[in-house]
């Protein structure tokens, strides 16, 4: 090991980097938790303060937000079903379920031991082969992306809860609402009718908090929802260490995923959580236990979506390409302090790239401290009373929309969809696969079409070229399997009337 | 009932103080926005209470980076906070039509840029007009672009990309960071002038996916601003043809400019500025001029500009309305002939 990198990894454990990479985690669970507040807020507002300040204090802050705020957007997806932030949704299938059986306490630890897990894989994964990693998102262009986007897609059959034709009819809502704003190839405004705001289309932030925490107050409000309150025993239950055991193999699948998609640019923690989560209840030998609180299904969507911040981080520093908005305020922090991130940051600032690794390992170690910690106050929420409690929510909710843009408009955005999402309830249509339409529709039309413009106007593409073809396959296959699965119950349950005749 | 009625009296009572008091608190408030609006006319004790800065993208990107460096000097020379307040959506147009509903008093300004002044009112109806409506007080950067291709592709000069273009109608193709945005409508005028080449225009979401498909030869070419591609030339995984710079830059003395190779552009590369509502009085924009003008020259801000990628190219406000003027015709042409 060179003197540089040594010195790179014991810069990153002093004093004053392990103080600021602390706080930056604690920063980062509270704007995670918080419905509404991002990481990328909470990055935007660090990143002046880091302007004087050397380097690696500097990204132990930033890196500590980061992973403190994908981690912590479960928190209240769990105990309230009110998700923090996008890449929280997944966390949405099992985790309300297990906190209504009083098992809060044991849902926010697994939350934090396969989030810790995920983290420190995708670490050993950027430290130790990186620069083969990004020369590997490379291959993926825009067939890639589309055949990926569609594989995600096929996803809305494994979160569609009880009928594939109702969580098929969300995912074309979804489809619908995802069109709406500018035509990304032609520029041409589609379903916009004239409103400015609408040009960028729907948020997705002020929708998902919408569709998931307004929908859950409004069904409350019936009196038909759980009291949570009576739900006391939910400090009570842990995590068994078997229960972590059994998981070891979904932890690990699960954090490969996260790192894998955390790698290609453009694409997300929200994807990788789904796609973990479907993988395991694939994988499972009971999949009827998933969908009603099972914390196997949580152990995979936290790992992933941790492991997505070590993915994210090998194009960033490998190639100076930034996959999504987090990513790209960092590169501007690297910047500004005169580090531009490529092939050339490793040979020529090895110290300071060895000491972001080590930085964001110290904040996962951080993370699991003051996550299980977090375990033992958080679910108290649940005694504060329901009218109470309500209230808070909404008006987070509201708050947390107006902060995105400082716009009332994303309120109002926020609250049709809590509308939305309380008629959908009613009529019994999931909320995920709508959600998971919304995130990957745009990945999935703009990618077509830019494959249109390469292969001038020729399907062929997509089959022409190894890495689109293979995903597109074991998409088809997936699809077929599916299909007969449902084939095979419409007959079975033909069979029974018959012979109930 | 007698306690009921004694409660009712010290209830009446209570509240024509607390009336009393509202009524004093809101006079003082108008007062002082009366004397406010006295002083705003003239300008001569502006500014007397902090400024809003606004910018017409997110949190963190460039021009949020941009408009907290230079905030920081104001907020020193002219004693008083800058909050830097982000307005994104709308392709820009909420945070400029933001600007245009506020007091023309010199308290709420824009960190704006060549997109949501000049492109996006071109493209769509968004309900202004960045020459009638907004007062330019000076541009602070501008970023060039650069014209690049794979280093494996083999092609070493702009003429050679050209030809490759024309001996293979539609195989050619070129990435910008966006469908209208300003690299596509700059690239688009440029291409337009060559009717026997034939480049096929593929869109990305930003510019570092542009590169990313470029790296991972998936496109011929890329037009990105040249602190985005300088990395990966430096690596030569990239090659630079082109600038569009009128003269060499300093970081790239080999790259001819697009001048120099006979092709005159509408548009030499991504420049911000601040602007105010459009009646705001000259003395208060003059103040905010020299201002920026003084941070821009503060050695401390030159070096964080610089670490960022982000070439400064000061234009005071009579220069910036004269280029924003021109700018804004030639881009709403080309838009047309892309619709």
């Amino acid at each position: 090991m060179s003197p540089e990198i040594l010195a790179g990894l014991l810069f990153a454990l002093a004093p004053a980097a392990l103080l600021a990479n602390l706080a930056g985690v604690a920063l980062g669970i509270v704007f995670g938790a918080l419905p509404g507040l991002t990481a990328t807020m909470g990055l935007a507002l660090l990143i002046p303060l880091t302007f004087g300040i050397p380097p690696i204090v500097a990204f132990s802050a930033l890196l500590g937000v980061y992973v403190g705020a994908v981690y912590a957007g479960s928190i209240t997806a769990i105990l309230v079903g009110t998700p923090g932030t996008a890449a929280a949704a997944a966390a949405l299938l099992e985790g309300p379920e297990l906190t209504k059986k009083g098992e809060a306490k044991k849902a926010l630890t697994m939350t934090t031991v396969a989030s810790v897990i995920g983290g420190i894989f995708s670490c050993v994964v950027l430290i130790l082969v990186s620069p083969q990693l990004a020369k590997f998102a490379l291959t993926f262009g825009p067939p890639e992306y589309f055949a990926l986007a569609i594989f995600g897609l096929s996803i809305v059959a494994g979160v569609s809860g009880k009928s594939l034709l109702k969580g098929v009819i969300a995912g074309l809502i979804g489809l619908i609402i995802a069109t709406i704003g500018v035509d990304p190839v032609k520029g041409t405004e589609r379903f916009t009718f004239g409103i400015v705001d609408l040009l960028n289309g729907i948020n997705v932030v002020p929708a998902l908090v919408g569709l998931f925490a307004i929908s859950e107050v409004l069904t409350r409000m019936e009196g038909k929802g759980e009291q949570l309150r009576s739900k006391i025993g939910s400090t009570s239950i842990g995590l068994k260490a078997s229960e972590l055991k059994r998981n070891w193999f979904n932890i690990l699948r699960s954090s490969v995923i996260g790192t894998f998609i955390g790698i290609i640019p453009a694409t997300g923690s929200g994807v990788a959580s789904f796609v973990a989560y479907n993988e395991a209840k694939r994988a499972s030998k009971d999949k009827s236990k998933f969908g009603k609180g099972n914390v196997d299904g949580l152990a995979a969507t936290e790992s992933a979506n941790s492991a997505v911040t070590g993915g994210a981080l090998v194009p960033l520093l490998t190639l100076g390409i930034p996959g999504d908005v987090i990513t790209a305020v960092m590169l501007g922090a690297l910047m500004i302090q005169g580090l531009t991130p490529g092939p050339m940051l490793f040979t020529t600032n090895a110290d300071v790239v060895y000491g972001i690794f080590m930085a964001l390992i110290v904040a996962n170690v951080f993370m699991l401290a003051l996550g299980l910690g977090a375990t033992k106050i958080f679910p108290k929420l649940l005694r504060i009373p329901e009218g109470i409690l309500m209230p808070i929510i909404v008006v987070l909710c509201v708050l947390g929309s107006y902060s995105i843009s400082n716009s009332m408009f994303d309120v109002m955005i926020m609250l049709i969809f809590g509308l939305l999402g309380y008629l959908m309830l009613k009529v019994e249509l999931p909320l995920a696969p709508l959600l998971l339409a919304m995130i990957l529709a745009p990945i999935a039309e703009t990618n077509f079409r830019r494959s249109m413009l390469l292969s001038q106007e020729s399907l062929s593409i997509f089959f022409t070229r190894p890495v689109s073809m293979v995903i597109l396959t074991i998409t088809f296959l997936v699809l077929g399997k599916i299909i007969l699965n449902e084939l095979n119950k419409y007959v079975l349950a033909r069979k029974l009337e018959k012979e109930s005749d | 009932m007698k306690t009921g009625g004694n409660k009712m009296i010290k209830n009446s009572k209570r509240f024509t103080v607390l009336f009393l008091a509202l009524v004093l608190v809101i006079l003082t408030a108008c007062n002082n926005d009366a004397s406010d609006e006295s002083a705003s006319s003239g300008g001569a004790d502006y500014p007397k209470r902090p400024i809003s800065l606004m910018i017409p993208y997110g949190p963190g990107g460039s021009a949020d980076v941009q408009a907290r460096l230079i905030g920081q000097s104001l907020q020193t020379q002219l004693g008083q906070t800058v909050n830097v307040i982000s307005k994104p959506g709308g392709a820009g147009a909420t945070g400029m039509n933001a600007l245009k509903a506020s007091k023309p008093d010199g308290y709420t300004i824009i960190l704006t840029a060549v997109g949501p002044s000049t492109l996006t009112p071109n493209a769509n109806n968004v309900g202004f007009n960045v020459v009638e409506d907004f007062y330019p007080i000076a541009q602070i950067s501008e970023a060039p672009y650069g014209i690049a291709v794979n280093s494996d592709s083999g092609i070493e000069s702009l003429d050679e990309l050209l030809n490759f273009a024309k001996e293979n109608p539609g195989k050619a193709t070129f990435g910008t960071t966006g469908a209208g945005l300003h690299q596509h409508v700059v690239t688009t005028d440029f291409l337009n002038q060559l009717p026997d080449v034939d480049m096929e225009h593929v869109p990305f979401d930003g510019g570092a996916e542009a590169v990313s498909a470029l790296l991972g030869n998936h496109i011929t070419a890329a037009v990105n601003t040249i602190s985005e591609i300088i990395p990966h030339a430096e690596n030569n995984a990239l090659k630079i043809l082109a600038v569009t710079t009128d003269e060499r830059l300093e970081s790239l003395p080999d790259v001819p400019t697009f001048k120099e190779l006979g092709y005159e552009l509408i548009g030499q590369g991504a420049w911000f500025g601040f602007m105010a509502p459009k009646d705001t009085p000259k003395e208060i924009v003059d103040t905010l001029d020299g201002a920026i003008k003084n941070a821009l020259d503060d050695d401390k801000v030159k070096e964080q500009f610089e670490n960022a990628g982000l070439p400064i190219k000061y234009l005071n406000a009579a220069e910036f309305k004269e280029k924003v003027q021109v700018e804004n015709e030639k881009n709403g042409k080309v838009i047309q002939s892309l619709n």
